[in-house]
């Protein structure tokens, strides 16, 4: 194989390996999606779910059949949706805003590996003919400032997987701070479970359970998701379009750097 | 809810068939972890022939 040949193999071994690494790149950002969706599905049913429960076990201890109040269970479960789809949408498009960030970086890294192959062969070809080396120390400058720009691309790679685990972090933490039903304290359960108390709570119950329940279970989560419409989820989606920027700025000072 | 849900499908790593719709979390975080040392030697391998 002359030196011509053995180029031209290492050229189509190095093209057959960009090849392989866009499809990796391509999977992994695939699983990587599939993982924060499936997880974002599941917090969203489990908390229906939870939310489901509350309300039917508000019925049952207020003396009611849940049966009789699924129409209410599922105007609030409704409700508590849009809000959860809100948020969500948010935590999607910052997300999304770090897969793009990580493809482009992916597709830039993969561009000047080609330059950087291909300088360094038109270098080699210089060299081989003898060439004085004033002659080419321009392709030299080249290929160093295309193997800065290639570690700038790797070093932003690493930064997005960062940030996709971060982002997964401060998904669950606000979701959990935003969405999930606080426990009853501990006090408030031995309360319930003291026999005389228990006793009174039936007889309230048969007096007005529907009231009570209506007071402290229904109108708990009206109020609940009235301030969530006014403003808590808006607050959390603002802060959220506020770490896009942030990172944003943060890939733009290393491009820039 | 579920209706409106969009398949993700299937992808052929590290030598099995992954579904990324109904495989457990777990099994997909092992996977993203495998693509990426795939990823990693790729790289590796084309910067050694840049030198």
């Amino acid at each position: 194989m002359n030196g011509l040949e053995q180029v031209e193999a290492e050229n189509q071994k190095i093209a057959s390996d960009m090849i392989q690494l866009a499809g990796t790149e391509d999977s992994r950002i695939s699983v990587i999606t599939a993982i924060f969706v499936r997880l974002n599905n599941e917090m969203r049913l489990e908390n229906v779910q939870e939310i489901r429960r509350d309300i039917s076990y508000g019925a049952k201890d207020y003396g009611l059949l849940p049966e009789k109040y699924v129409n209410s269970m599922d105007s609030i479960v409704r409700s508590y949706v849009q809000e959860i789809n809100k948020f969500m949408k948010a935590y999607n498009d910052e997300f999304m805003n770090i897969q793009n960030v990580l493809k482009s970086a992916e597709e830039r890294q993969k561009y000047y590996f080609y330059k950087i192959r291909e300088t360094i062969v038109m270098r080699d070809i210089c060299e081989l003919a003898g060439k004085n080396p004033e002659d080419y120390k321009e392709l030299d400058a080249q290929i160093k400032s295309y193997r800065k720009k290639l570690a700038t691309y790797e070093k932003i790679i690493v930064r997005c997987d960062k940030e996709f685990e971060d982002c997964k972090i401060r998904r669950d933490q606000d979701f959990k701070d935003l969405f999930e039903l606080k426990q009853e304290n501990a006090l408030a359960v031995i309360q319930k479970r003291n026999v005389i108390t228990m006793l009174i709570n039936k007889i309230k119950n048969r007096l007005n359970g529907y009231e009570r329940f209506s007071k402290y279970v229904l109108q708990k989560h009206a109020g609940k998701l009235n301030r969530m419409r006014t403003e808590t989820t808006g607050e959390y989606v603002t802060k959220i379009k506020k770490n896009i920027l942030s990172f944003d700025s943060e890939i733009e000072g290393m491009l820039n750097a | 809810m579920e209706k409106n849900e969009v398949k993700m499908g299937e992808k052929f790593i590290s030598g099995k068939m992954i579904s990324l719709d109904d495989d457990d979390i777990e099994e997909l975080d092992q996977a993203s972890k495998s693509l990426k040392q795939v990823e990693r030697n790729i790289k590796e391998n084309i910067a050694s022939k840049m030198k």
